[in-house]
């Protein structure tokens, strides 16, 4: 569980909705904690979301209206010079002062994961889809 | 020794039985504690079942959970009284259904259940995570959401999902289960009991892909309403120590700033997280 573990903003990191344009559209098949059909681990996510892959630099948990979140940074891999190299994106869950919140099925983040994550743009910026579906950890 | 310990090494030796329970950061099983939580029942699609019916769908998954011979779960399920509860950190335990157009446009593109619509259901819990104090571990507040995105039946057709076995699974969620496999693709976990939490591969053994803790369902698929033994015997140990019945003053809301045992600065928290309701509701 994200329990506020902070990383310093890259200069460059642009804001949460412009960096959705990084995001490949990536349909994926729909399918929290009861999950429907699949003896395989399908995508949970909606078919607009989009992956990246890149390292856990940063979680923070933050409130979000009256529930909790963490806020994720993700270093980016594979861009190009004009790219920003970091990514924020919102996930459920994590801890303030002692009090926890979690979505049963969902999934928790540490820094320095190499992971790759599916995304979509929403009012409140980047967030996590598809629960743990979501996030893949990579070697 | 505890009798909490004494308990955890029991539950522990259990754990290889396809049994995993949700817990702190630092490891401290989440359970419900001198309490009778009460389920409300509320903000129900019309077009999906009836109040009536997932009222006794509840009713029914929270006694499958009662082994035999042990009577010691004791929640209750009422209507949702008034208007003002929604599945936030709110003091309230509410069980609502979403209709199948609820993601629609960007009104609740924020929320998990239209970020995960392949979900069924979606169970939120809110624990006190504080490492030494006497309540980590503590669950304050659950809250349930059915995605009528997708068919549901309380019975065997084939085409549609059981309710009553999607409602089991959460139930199992409320009292502090976890799956019995990780869906988080290449991710190691460890249970408190220090075994490895097999992945969902759909390669897993009976006694994990046969529990109703397994995350995964099928249209005409009932058997996870029932839990395994091992599943009911564990539940059973846990809450041995709670009173058998729910009546009077001994029902709650979820967690309430009036309880008298609670830590100072966990009230504090808690006041700044149930901030006045406003803004968007999300019924």
């Amino acid at each position: 569980m994200a329990t506020g573990t902070s990383a310093a903003r890259h200069p460059g990191m642009r804001t949460p909705t412009s960096s959705i344009l990084l995001v490949a559209a990536v349909a994926v098949s729909a399918s929290a904690t009861s999950y429907r059909e699949a003896a395989q681990v399908t995508s949970l996510a909606p078919v607009d979301a989009g992956t990246v892959t890149g390292w856990v630099r940063g979680v923070r948990a933050e409130r979000s209206g009256h529930q909790i979140s963490s806020r994720i940074t993700l270093e980016l891999e594979a861009t190009s010079p004009s790219d920003p190299p970091m990514l924020e994106f919102l996930s459920p869950g994590g801890t303030i002062d002692g009090v926890a919140m979690r979505v049963s099925g969902a999934p928790s983040f540490a820094v320095g994961e190499h992971v790759r994550v599916t995304i979509r743009a929403t009012r409140q910026g980047l967030r996590l889809a598809g629960l743990a579906s979501g996030k893949v950890v990579l070697p | 020794m505890s009798v909490t310990a004494i308990r955890c090494l029991i539950v522990s030796a259990l754990l290889s039985t396809g049994f995993v329970r949700q817990t702190t950061s630092e490891g401290t099983p989440l359970e419900w504690r001198n309490r009778c939580p009460l389920l409300e029942v509320g903000a129900l699609d019309p077009r999906g079942p009836s109040m009536a019916e997932v009222h006794d769908v509840l009713e029914r998954a929270i006694g499958a959970w009662q082994a035999d011979g042990c009577d010691e779960l004791p929640f209750a399920v009422s209507a949702l009284g008034g208007d003002s509860a929604d599945t936030v950190f709110d003091g309230r335990n509410v069980v609502v259904t979403r209709g199948a157009d609820y993601c629609a446009g960007d009104l609740h593109d924020d929320e998990d259940i239209c970020l995960s619509p392949g979900a069924l259901a979606i169970t939120t819990l809110y624990f006190v995570d504080r490492p030494g104090d006497a309540r980590d571990g503590e669950i304050l507040e659950v809250d349930m959401e059915i995605n009528l995105k997708h068919a549901f039946a309380d019975d065997t057709r084939p085409t549609a999902y059981d309710l009553s076995s999607v409602v089991t699974h959460e139930v199992g969620h409320v009292l502090g289960l976890a799956h019995t496999c990780s869906t988080e693709p290449g991710a190691h976990l460890v249970d408190p009991a220090g075994h490895e939490v097999p992945a969902c591969s759909g390669g897993e053994e009976n006694a994990t892909s046969d529990a109703t803790m397994y995350p995964w369902a099928e249209t005409g698929e009932a058997k996870r309403r029932t839990p395994e033994p091992d599943e009911r015997q564990a539940m059973c140990l846990l809450y041995r120590t709670h009173p058998a019945t729910c009546e009077g003053s001994e029902l709650e809301a979820g967690y309430t700033c009036s309880t008298g045992s609670a830590n100072g600065s966990i009230v504090i928290a808690l006041a700044a997280l149930m901030i006045a309701v406003s803004g968007r509701r999300r019924r």
